[in-house]
């Protein structure tokens, strides 16, 4: 009975510890993020993604990965990224900006057919009625910092980081 | 005395001359009267020869070594009686006069003018057919060697009261002792709406060829007509023929040959080797369609053929037929015929050239009653889709006409497509078309058939100088029921009224349709988007919607399908606007709703919302669609009547609002998938 007890007390502190150590690592990232200091917030938003796949900040973290590969011109390993984010997450609320980021670096690369796929499935990943409001719109924050806004009109839709357009796609 | 000589000797010449006269016209009349009194022998020995009963109406001699017949008949008796096969006006046999004096009788030469076939039976292509002709050659040409010249031959196409439509066959054949065949000849095709011969008509033939125990080595056959040209070889032996060859559409640009120098020749000859035949070289004319590799295996059964293989590579587009024939009554008719049929099946399903076509039925009295059946890939809006059109017939004929024209006509056809498991149908009775032949490489076709409760016209062409075929057509729909089309276009099964519409088609530079149609004097009964209208503002009339004209433009295309001028005229609704659907399968669209002062009259709740907006006189909804198809976008547009309404409603209810009408767009772009 003691040795049962015992044993469920570690595993209890073991599991403690480690839901823990994300946490804090992820929060670690935002602060970081928050001071501009995105390369060291990017180390420790990279632990928790390889370390610790099955965590809640997992989703947070893979996309923010994909936000600096992109801020730092790797373009190949955002492209990775993103495609990662968008297979393991397909219901995600940054869905949008992850294919947002994808179409930018097709259109980067000149792959028309990818651009063309890329741009249908933005424009069909929300059914919007605007019945009294001329658009609707959904926003994200990411663990980078970054305010991230995708506007649906009626014939176009818009996706903005920080204030600023990212990709316009008129239909 | 030499002038008394002279005198003497031509007075006794003459008389020799005279009395030699006497005895030949004595020889001629006796020998003509001893064949004719022997007229019943001959006609026993020639019926055991032909396997037939043989009549003759006259044999007379004919000098030096011939025998003419006169009015020969041949008759076939079976169980059912007696019928006449063949009626030659003359046949001429001459014998081998070393022979004759050896007292052998032994033909060297049949001559046959004007013989004349009084049945059709296509049974004589089956193995009965083919066994009773090999068992004739076997008996008539064992080691000898005749020469068989025909004139005028006349083969009726079909059993006809009275000849009309035949063929007239000129043939001379050789066969050498050892079995060689050679032979030339002409057929032509003399049909009565072309009384005038026409060289167009006339095919020539060249054939070289060994008879054997069980069949015939054709070494070379050649057929050529005016703008055809088929170089083959093959062998017939046993129940199977073979043949392999090339047909040009015109004569090729020449022959030559490639030998060896001919002193070679010579040395090889004096050492006893065989001379080599020359090999020919054919160049052809790479301006029209030719067929290369044409290789073909046919079985003969006992009822008919069976084609077991005849493939044949039609430019580069290699072919294959298979299938049987049965020639019995009635003709049936199983074969299929199908494009790039070698290919690797995964490949072939994604092949765009690639079709396959089964035609099953029977023949019987010139009508075809069955099946054709056409499976293909399909490229619509950049999406490829397999599909298989069907047509079933009643009574599918043909006729000819006169200056190139090809008459067609069936009581009833029901043609159906199959399309990413959506089944489209349609019922087409009586039509009737002119088929034209305008110049060798197009044809035009102008028709009229009943379709459903109303009718169906048009006129087109279909140009064969290249492949795919250019094919542009008109058509004309009058007066059919809407709702009976429900079959073709699914979203007619709540429609009714009279349908009228015009269409264009072409297939060149792209695929387009086009046209326009309208509905008139009908109603809509319970459509899903009036419905909810009508349940939505209390309107009971919408659920059956009577109008007086919905019309439309349509186009599709690879690129766009689209309804434009969309325009519906009620008492109590008028619509208008239009819908594009594009290859991405994004939509774009406006529609513009007006509803009458009477339907408002109908809606309590309508009333009393423009009692409220007293600045408001007419309520009108306009709508804007986009998106994808199967999850379209919606926007509300502005309008007196919504800003009015916008001002009423509390913030609360205003979102209420938003999300029944969410809910109702969903529901509704989910039904029209």
């Amino acid at each position: 009975m003691k040795i049962t007890i015992i044993i469920i007390l570690t595993i209890f502190l073991f599991a403690i510890d480690g839901y823990s150590q994300d946490k804090e690592l992820y929060n670690k990232a935002t602060k970081l993020a928050r001071d501009k200091k995105i390369d060291f917030a990017f180390s420790y938003l990279d632990m928790v993604v390889n370390i610790y796949p099955k965590s809640r900040f997992f989703e947070n973290s893979l996309f923010s990965c994909g936000e600096y590969y992109f801020i730092s011109g790797d373009r190949y390993s955002a492209k990775n990224i993103f495609k990662k984010f968008i297979a393991l997450l397909p219901e995600s609320k940054a869905k949008p900006f992850a294919l947002a980021y994808l179409l930018k670096i097709a259109e980067l690369d000149k792959k028309q057919d990818i651009v063309d796929n890329l741009q249908k499935e933005i424009i069909s990943f929300k059914q919007v009625s605007l019945v009294f409001r001329d658009f609707k719109e959904y926003s994200y924050l990411s663990a980078l910092n970054k305010e991230y806004k995708i506007v649906y009109f009626i014939d176009s839709v818009e996706i903005y980081i920080d204030g600023n357009l990212f990709e316009k796609i008129p239909f | 005395m030499g002038t008394y000589l002279r005198k003497y000797l031509s007075k006794y010449l003459f008389f020799i001359i005279i009395i030699a006269i006497l005895l030949i016209l004595v020889f001629f009349y006796s020998a003509t009267s001893l064949l004719n009194s022997k007229k019943v022998y001959i006609e026993e020995i020639l019926s055991i020869y032909l396997q037939k009963k043989v009549a003759i109406q006259s044999v007379r001699y004919q000098p030096l070594n011939s025998i003419v017949l006169d009015g020969l008949t041949i008759v076939k008796t079976d169980a059912t009686g007696s019928e006449q096969l063949m009626f030659c006006k003359k046949a001429m046999l001459s014998f081998s006069l070393i022979e004759l004096a050896k007292r052998n009788l032994v033909l060297t030469s049949i001559y046959l003018n004007n013989p004349i076939s009084k049945v059709v039976d296509y049974s004589y292509f089956s193995k009965n057919g083919l066994d009773q002709f090999i068992g004739i050659v076997n008996s008539l040409l064992i080691n000898q060697a005749l020469d068989i010249v025909i004139e005028d031959a006349v083969l009726p196409l079909y059993e006809q009261e009275e000849l009309s439509d035949y063929l007239v066959v000129d043939s001379k054949i050789d066969i050498k002792k050892k079995g060689t065949i050679l032979s030339r000849g002409s057929i032509v095709l003399v049909l009565l709406s072309e009384p005038q011969h026409s060289s167009e008509n006339k095919l020539d033939y060249n054939f070289t060829g060994n008879f054997t125990r069980r069949g015939v080595v054709i070494d070379n056959l050649e057929l050529q007509k005016e703008n055809l040209y088929l170089k083959s070889w093959g062998e017939l032996e046993g129940d199977f023929f073979r043949l392999s060859g090339s047909i040009f559409s015109v004569r090729p640009l020449g022959t030559y040959y490639l030998r060896k120098p001919k002193f070679l020749d010579k040395i090889e000859k004096f050492f006893g080797r065989k001379e080599k035949s020359a090999t020919q070289i054919i160049i052809p004319s790479m301006s029209s369609l030719n067929i290369f590799d044409l290789g073909c295996l046919v079985k003969f059964i006992p009822d008919g053929v069976s084609i077991e293989n005849l493939s044949f590579s039609l430019q580069d587009m290699p072919f294959r037929l298979k299938g049987d024939i049965l020639f019995l009554e009635p003709i049936k008719l199983n074969l299929q015929i199908a494009s790039f049929p070698s290919q690797p099946l995964p490949e072939r399903l994604q092949n765009p050239r690639r079709f396959d076509l089964e035609i099953d039925g029977t023949m019987e009295d010139e009508k075809f009653n069955g099946r054709l059946s056409l499976d293909f890939l399909a490229k619509i809006r950049a999406k490829k889709s397999h599909e298989t059109i069907e047509a079933n017939f009643r009574n599918l004929s043909f006729y000819h006409l006169n200056n190139n024209r090809l008459g067609l006509n069936f009581k009833e056809a029901n043609i159906s497509c199959l399309a990413n498991n959506n089944l489209y149908s349609i019922l087409l009775e009586d039509l009737n078309a002119l088929v034209s032949v305008a110049d060798k490489k197009s044809l035009s076709i102008e028709f009229l058939s009943g379709l459903f409760d109303g009718s169906m016209k048009g006129i087109g062409s279909i140009n064969f100088d290249q492949i795919p075929f250019k094919s542009n057509f008109k058509v004309s729909i009058i007066d059919v029921s809407a709702n009976k089309l429900s079959s073709a276009l699914a979203y007619l099964s709540k429609v009714y009224g009279k349908l009228t519409s015009e269409i264009s088609y072409r297939n060149y530079s792209s695929t387009n349709l086009e046209g326009s149609l309208s509905i008139s004097e009908g109603y809509l009964d319970d459509l899903k988007f009036f419905g909810w209208l009508s349940d939505f503002f209390s309107m009971p009339p919408l659920k059956k919607l009577n109008f007086n004209k919905i019309s439309a433009n349509f186009l599709i295309s690879d690129e766009i399908s689209s309804l434009k001028d969309i325009s519906l005229e009620s008492d109590d609704i008028n619509l208008d606007g239009y819908f594009n659907i594009l290859a991405n399968d994004l939509v774009s669209g406006k529609l513009s709703l007006v509803f009458s002062e009477q339907l408002l009259a109908s809606s309590a709740k309508l009333t009393r919302l423009l009692r409220i907006l007293k600045e408001v006189s007419t309520v009108n909804f306009d709508f804007q669609m986009s998106g994808l198809y199967q999850n379209m976008n919606f926007k509300w547009l502005a309008s007196d009547f919504k800003n009015g309404l916008q001002k009423l409603l509390p913030a609360g209810r205003e979102r209420n609002l938003e999300q029944q009408i969410e809910e109702a767009v969903a529901n509704i772009t989910s039904s029209m998938e």
